[in-house]
């Protein structure tokens, strides 16, 4: 009964920040352009906003753009089930280990894809195509920094997998870690469809990935997919920070070890977003046929830190 | 987190920088790459220093400093105003495959200094495969760029790894081999930059595959 009120706890801070998470970027890039912006709880007002319209949906759509909102956020919430934020006792870490992490995500995946085609708008089309090459380029890396930490902690379990790696302490295979983080890093950058691969802060541009598969979506369909997209983000982060500053997440399930826990894992996750601002402000857009290459750098890191590991 | 685990995570980061000299097509990002590069490299001669004690090592972290993170980048950043070439556009082999033989060489010199027996006392074993790997990535560099810039760049990043070698290894070279081996690179440098210019003067472009055509 404890562990599951502590696994709905962890869902609920999950699902919650991330629109604050959202904002908070934000907020740092305009700071550091010298902008007036938007509050740092915007994220709430647009989702509150987009709910109270209503739907408007192309004429050629078929019942593939009436599922796949929810799909994508069903998976992206289900993903987030799956992952200790700031205790090991997880909501349905028995049903599913990294590997399912990653590819329930890549689920989620595809149905937006999906609907970016269904409306029948060349945009959308375009979108789809380039999101299914950026997703496939990332997933081979992605993978192999996740071999890295399950063979560092043998086992895919993803609780067991931070449990361990909080129990040694700060890594104890440092250039394995940077290796991995560094490509963690370019990994989710480029499944978020952030700064070097896609721009999230516009609408109109002819390079857009993400905004043009759901640029048709409108009203409720709209704010499930924004809340989604902020939630893998809010994700990535999450992995990233228990995986590379594992302190703070105890296995103890006492009143002030979890008030301690949620602490921590607020500023671990607000620490790990400053870096994606600082990229944002500070590269252009990559050429899209510049991408391969950059999934082909995280790759190669990726690869050097497992085989790092083994010899 | 003991200080030869600091010592190959910063040393880490240098050849994740050398790496990324690799994805680079623009010069100004690789310059700004290499500049990122050398300061780790000071960061990291500074940590051997604390854990070794000896003052030689702290003015050559100086020095690494002023030379290479501040003058070496600033005297290229002029010079590619001054030839007002800006891109890599064609290396001999694409920047996919450059990647992915990166990936290869740093797993070779991995795998080739497991068999090395260092005696005596060493500071971080594993920055030994690392500078290994950042010398190789060096050469390739030179090898595989068609333009000046870059394959000058290739010779700094293969000195950053000779530098990263021995002072990781042995706890720096002797002061007066050191103070020597900075303004070899520095006039280097500075030399390859005049010779820059003068190649670009007479060709228009500083391509050193044109150089071949320099024939009676």
């Amino acid at each position: 009964m404890e562990n599951l009120t502590i696994g709905l706890i962890q869902f609920f801070i999950l699902v919650a920040i991330s629109p604050l998470i959202k904002g908070f970027i934000h907020k740092v890039k305009c700071y550091l352009r010298g902008q007036k912006c938007a509050s740092i709880w915007q994220g709430y007002r647009d989702i509150y906003k987009l709910l109270k319209k209503e739907i408007v949906l192309s004429s050629d759509a078929s019942w593939i753009s009436k599922v796949a909102p929810y799909i994508v956020l069903i998976s992206t919430l289900i993903t987030a089930s799956f992952l200790p934020v700031f205790n090991s006792h997880t909501l349905l870490s028995f049903t599913g280990d990294i590997i399912a992490f990653v590819y329930v995500l890549a689920l989620g995946t595809f149905f937006l894809a999906l609907y970016g085609m269904d409306q029948g708008s060349a945009f959308g089309g375009l979108g789809s195509s380039r999101e299914m090459t950026i997703a496939a380029l990332a997933e081979p890396a992605l993978m192999m920094v996740i071999f890295t930490f399950a063979l560092q902690t043998g086992t895919t379990n993803i609780s067991e997998i931070f449990a361990k790696i909080h129990q040694a302490g700060f890594s104890q295979f440092p250039i394995s870690s940077v290796f991995a983080l560094m490509a963690l890093l370019i990994i989710a950058l480029a499944e978020n469809g952030r700064m070097p691969v896609d721009n999230p802060e516009t609408h109109l541009e002819l390079t857009m990935v993400h905004e043009a598969m759901i640029l048709e979506a409108s009203g409720r369909d709209l704010a499930l997919f924004e809340i989604s997209s902020w939630i893998k983000l809010t994700l990535f982060l999450t992995l990233a920070s228990n995986i590379f500053v594992p302190f703070g997440l105890y296995n103890e399930t006492t009143f002030v070890s979890v008030i301690l826990g949620i602490v921590f894992f607020l500023i671990k996750i607000f620490l790990f977003a400053i870096p994606i601002a600082l990229v944002e402000i500070s590269m252009a857009k990559l050429r899209f046929f510049r991408v391969p290459d950059l999934m082909t750098f995280g790759f190669v890191l990726a690869l050097i830190s497992l085989v790092v590991y083994y010899l | 987190m003991s200080i030869s685990e600091v010592i190959e995570l910063v040393s880490a980061f240098v050849l994740i920088f050398a790496i990324m000299q690799i994805f680079s097509d623009r010069l100004y990002f690789s310059v700004k790459t290499y500049a990122v590069q050398s300061f780790f490299l000071t960061l990291s001669i500074s940590t051997i220093a604390v854990y070794s004690g000896f003052a030689d090592l702290y003015i050559t972290a100086l020095l690494t400093f002023i030379i290479k993170v501040v003058l070496i980048p600033f005297l290229l950043f002029k010079l590619i105003d001054k030839i007002g070439i800006k891109r890599e556009i064609e290396p001999f082999i694409n920047i996919n495959y450059s990647l992915l033989i990166t990936g290869v060489l740093v797993l070779f010199s991995f795998f080739l200094t497991q068999k090395v027996h260092i005696s005596g006392e060493v500071v971080a074993r594993e920055v030994f495969p690392i500078s290994i790997a950042i010398i190789l990535i060096g050469i390739f560099i030179m090898i595989s760029r068609k333009k000046a810039i870059t394959q000058i760049l290739g010779f700094l990043t293969l000195e950053n790894g000779i530098m990263l070698a021995g002072t990781s290894i042995t706890k720096g070279m002797p002061f007066i081999v050191e103070i020597g081996i900075f303004f070899d690179v520095f006039v280097g440098a500075l030399m390859a930059g005049i010779m820059i210019y003068q190649i670009r003067t007479s060709f228009q472009d500083i391509d050193t595959d044109k150089l071949s055509s320099l024939k009676e």
